[in-house]
């Protein structure tokens, strides 16, 4: 096979636009060469412009994920639980970024390079402020505390912008679920993402009680959605076979939030995110809220 | 039980909606309690007691046909193989499962079943044969369920409360989906009861009254493996019930099978109710419990009760195929040149490496800076897998039984929990708690099996058993946690999975200093080796100190199997391939059996961690898992030859 005949004219200007936007990253921040290990850290990372020299899971957080797209040609590691230790190596990062979560790795990695773990995530925790301090705190040590500033700026723009548009908005709590399986939901709780999200905005959760699962989490079944004045926000689950016969069901159908059209969807979120997700988060339903107000 | 039950459900119905208002509720539902109570609350129990029949049904029908007590859908592995191949659609062609769920299933169980009986058939069928084919399927499943997870779990988080069994319900779908099977299925049974029941004469008598024996027992098998596929397809994978109603059943005196699928079917139905309604009862305590897994937690502990009750199956005794390998005249030539192959196949894993631009043998300069990523993991593995491999042959001499091994004994479940318990109370538990867990864990595990296994004088058989029990019981709570969220258990189930590549050098330096340890005691253990496969009264009449010396290897083993645990954690299959494989080449007496088993167990293991780290760069696949791969696959061929 002629070797110009994968060279499209796609994949040039591709190659071409990459090049220029790594060489002018490059140009622009003389950052350390970081290494990534984690999702929430890469999202938070892309949202400052950094260009870390390697990722995890990149086909994963793309399907996942996706917002801030990942910089193309970035070297991909291996699994967050099990990066390649001898790929990362041979990267020679100088700062190895994880979250608390990945502690364990810490003896392997720290052979080779500062390690620095952030928490996003603490029981009961407020995970936004977290974020915002991750962000700060990613930005000094990659050497790019204006990127920090702006990104934060950034998101706390959005968030205010969205605040003033939900001013009109009723103030029914609102339930923020994702379909698990056809009969099972997860509700967001207090202590995850979404929830500080929410408050933020002025929006009530309307599920008070306190989370079962990691992260802010708790599993339910449609019948525990008891409060019939509240709305229902529902996540795209990735797997849509699981979600489809649960809005389907007799009971979701017959729930007087879903008879009264106040149950709305929202594309697939990443539930255990950083900032970027936050801002994403917060935008999305602002639109969901305020849009439905108008029809 | 049905009338505890009946109070139960009663109760929280009434919770749900007052009992004045539920007429209404049937007839028309119009508001949301009523609905609750309508589309939830009543389809629960009903789900609950169809699935439940279900499961006694298919346990029965296993159970008579096989001629089985322990036959049934989750230990025989049809509802891990559709439970498997219901994952692998949601991941890799998630439009099948719009096409048909249930068909997914059914292709799974059938694929599971007709793997344990082609297993099983070279052997007659024997009781043994059946629950150990069941359990490779488990493994073998358990390891590609793993791996989907350890690669999307967030994409297939769904997948874990499959994993649980949960009931609840929002429509009457299931009910209306499961109740015409099961009622099909019961007709058929029914039908079949009478010409089946001749299966308790021989099969030349049943012949020549006219039975077409073979006919009759694939079609009690066809349908039993299907009501456990549709009952996965509906709510997951729900274990303990099929295989304690029948035998409930059998103790109420349901003698005839007409009788006993009846009883059966109404136990099953009851036992899921009353679980399910406790679960119900005990949200408000432990929330979160699905029922599957509350099956499972209540009814390992009544497997094990059962099983010191029941007439203890005839396992094979130890030497029935062993003997067929002529025993080697240089068995101590024979071990060393194990460990030449050994040191050679380790110097390629350390050279020979996947890089960004594919494969290539590191040069000299280059292997200087790899060797230091590289050589901790792999001595761990070596080391590891010899220690499960020694631990296995110790205790396939202990027992007997050619199928004893920490993994199959429960013992290296039993340490996982130990690390897992300490992992999720305290967060920031360092290495040498975990490792003290995981020593903990094998240590009580050891302990209740020989306990347990005293109250019954010691029988090898009850110790498998009891061990495979435990073993169900353990992977239960796994399971329980790891439905407990994602992704911060990700690091806990990599670690399950056997990932090699957190090993720093310090740890590898402390498993080879057990190694060193136990191989200066180890030998003095041969006579005692030599002696116990012999029996009980053998050892005894031979002066032996039974207790003491079984004691004795039992710690040992269980210090072994902590160490390599922990490391390659409790899945693979090494422990149980290792003693094999030596007694395949002709390594038959104790000491020679040993070291070969631990140079094979080492080979085993090394080659599993070196394909981990290479097959699908830069991402890697635990060597535990891709040891029990290499080893279930290799335990196929064992299994199929020594049938011959």
């Amino acid at each position: 096979m002629a070797p110009w005949r994968g060279l499209t004219r796609r994949a040039t200007i591709c190659g071409l636009s990459a090049f220029s936007f790594t060489s002018c990253l490059r140009a622009a921040t003389p950052t350390p060469r970081i290494a990534s290990l984690n999702w929430a850290l890469s999202e938070t990372l892309y949202a400052m412009k950094i260009r870390p020299v390697c990722a995890v899971e990149i086909p994963g957080y793309n399907r996942m994920v996706g917002y801030p797209t990942t910089p193309p040609g970035l070297t991909d590691v291996g699994l967050q639980s099990d990066p390649n230790l001898e790929l990362l190596a041979s990267l020679s990062p100088d700062l190895i970024l994880i979250q608390q979560w990945q502690n364990a790795l810490r003896p392997s990695l720290s052979r080779f390079g500062r390690v620095e773990a952030f928490t996003l995530y603490t029981r009961g925790g407020d995970p936004f402020a977290r974020a915002e301090e991750t962000l700060e705190r990613m930005g000094k040590l990659a050497d790019a505390p204006d990127a920090a500033t702006a990104a934060l700026a950034k998101a706390n723009a959005t968030l205010s912008d969205c605040r003033t548009r939900l001013s009109t908005y009723d103030g029914r709590p609102i339930y923020l679920v994702q379909a698990l399986s056809p009969t099972n939901l997860v509700v967001f709780a207090k202590g995850s993402l979404f929830d500080s999200v929410m408050r933020r905005l002025g929006l009530a959760n309307a599920w008070s009680a306190p989370p079962n699962l990691l992260w802010g989490s708790t599993r339910i079944g449609v019948d525990a959605l008891e409060n019939p004045e509240a709305r229902i926000i529902w996540i795209s689950s990735p797997d849509s076979t699981a979600s489809d016969p649960l809005f389907r069901s007799a009971l979701w159908q017959f729930l007087p939030q879903v008879k009264a059209r106040r149950a709305h969807g929202l594309p697939l979120i990443w539930g255990f995110g950083g900032l970027p997700t936050a801002e994403r988060f917060g935008r999305l339903v602002t639109e969901a809220l305020t849009t439905d107000k108008k029809t | 039980m049905g009338m505890t039950a009946l109070a139960l459900t009663l109760h929280a119905l009434s919770r749900v909606l007052s009992p004045s208002c539920w007429l209404h509720a049937i007839s028309s539902p119009s508001d949301i309690e009523q609905a609750i109570f309508f589309y939830s609350a009543l389809p629960r129990v009903a789900v609950a007691l169809i699935a439940g029949a279900a499961l006694g049904l298919s346990g029965t029908l296993f159970q008579w046909v096989l001629r089985n007590p322990l036959a049934e859908p989750t230990t025989l592995g049809v509802s891990t193989g559709a439970q498997l191949a219901l994952t692998a659609a949601t991941l890799f062609a998630p439009n099948l499962l719009n096409f048909g769920r249930e068909e997914i299933a059914l292709i799974g169980a059938a694929l599971s079943t007709i793997f344990v009986f082609a297993i099983a058939y070279r052997q007659g069928f024997a009781s043994l044969s059946l629950i150990l084919g069941g359990l490779i399927v488990n493994l073998f499943a358990g390891a590609c369920g793993a791996i989907l997870i350890l690669f999307h779990g967030d994409y297939l988080q769904g997948i874990f409360v499959w994993n649980t069994g949960s009931l609840i319900q929002n429509d009457w779908s299931e009910v209306f989906y499961l109740l015409p099977r099961l009622l099909v299925a019961g007709l058929i049974a029914a039908l079949l009861a009478g010409p089946l029941s001749m299966l308790a004469l021989d099969d030349e008598s049943a012949r020549s009254l006219g039975v077409p024996m073979r006919t009759l027992r694939i079609l009690a098998l066809v349908i039993a493996v299907a009501l456990a596929a549709f009952v996965v397809s509906a709510v997951g994978v729900i274990s303990f019930v099929a295989l304690a109603s029948p035998a409930l059943a059998r103790l109420a005196g349901a003698r005839q099978l007409r009788f006993q699928l009846i009883a059966a079917s109404l136990t099953g139905a009851c036992l899921l109710w009353l679980t399910d309604q406790l679960v119900l009862a005990l949200s408000a305590v432990v929330p979160d419990l699905a029922t599957g897994a509350a099956a499972a937690l209540l009814g390992a502990p009544l497997l094990i009760v059962m099983l010191t009750h029941l007439p203890a199956p005839a396992l094979p005794r130890r030497g029935d195929h062993a003997a067929a390998v002529a025993r080697s005249r240089h068995p101590y030539w024979l071990a060393a040149g194990c460990f030449a192959a050994l040191i050679i196949v380790v110097f390629i894993a350390l050279d020979l490496g996947k890089g960004p631009h594919g494969w290539y043998l590191a040069d000299v300069g280059e292997l200087q800076r790899l060797l230091q990523w590289r050589w901790p993991h792999t001595v761990a593995a070596l080391t590891a897998g010899a220690m499960l491999a020694a631990a296995g042959t110790m205790l396939q001499r202990l027992t007997g039984n050619d199928m004893a091994s920490p993994e199959s004994l429960g013992i290296s479940p039993g340490a996982l929990i130990g690390v897992v318990v300490v992992v999720m109370l305290l967060p920031f538990a360092d290495k040498s708690a975990q490792i003290a867990a995981g020593t903990g864990g094998a240590f009580v595990t050891l302990m209740i099996l020989l306990i347990l296994a005293g109250r019954s004088r010691v029988s090898p058989e009850r110790t498998l058993l009891t061990g495979v029990a435990l073993g169900s019981a353990f992977s239960a709570v796994v399971i329980l946690i790891l439905a407990s969220g994602l992704p911060r258990v990700s690091m806990l189930l990599s670690w399950m999975a056997g990932s090699t590549s957190r090993v720093t050098a310090a740890d590898a330096i402390t498993t080879v200093d057990v190694v060193i340890v136990l191989s200066a005691l180890i030998p003095l253990t041969a006579r005692w080796l030599e002696i116990l496969p012999l029996g009980e009264t053998t050892s005894r009449a031979i002066g032996l100190d039974l207790s003491r010396s079984r004691f004795a290897i039992l710690v040992m083993t269980s210090v072994l199997t902590a160490a390599a645990t922990l490391i390659v954690g409790p899945l693979s299959f090494v422990g149980l391939i290792g003693p094999h494989m030596a007694r395949m080449v002709g390594l038959q007496r104790p000491l020679p059996q040993l070291f070969g088993a631990a140079a094979g167990g080492g080979l085993l293991m090394l080659t599993a961690d070196w394909l981990g780290h290479n097959l699908m760069f830069p991402y890697q696949i635990p060597a535990g898992l891709l040891a029990t791969f290499l080893g279930a696959s290799f335990f196929l061929v064992l299994l199929w030859r020594g049938a011959k």
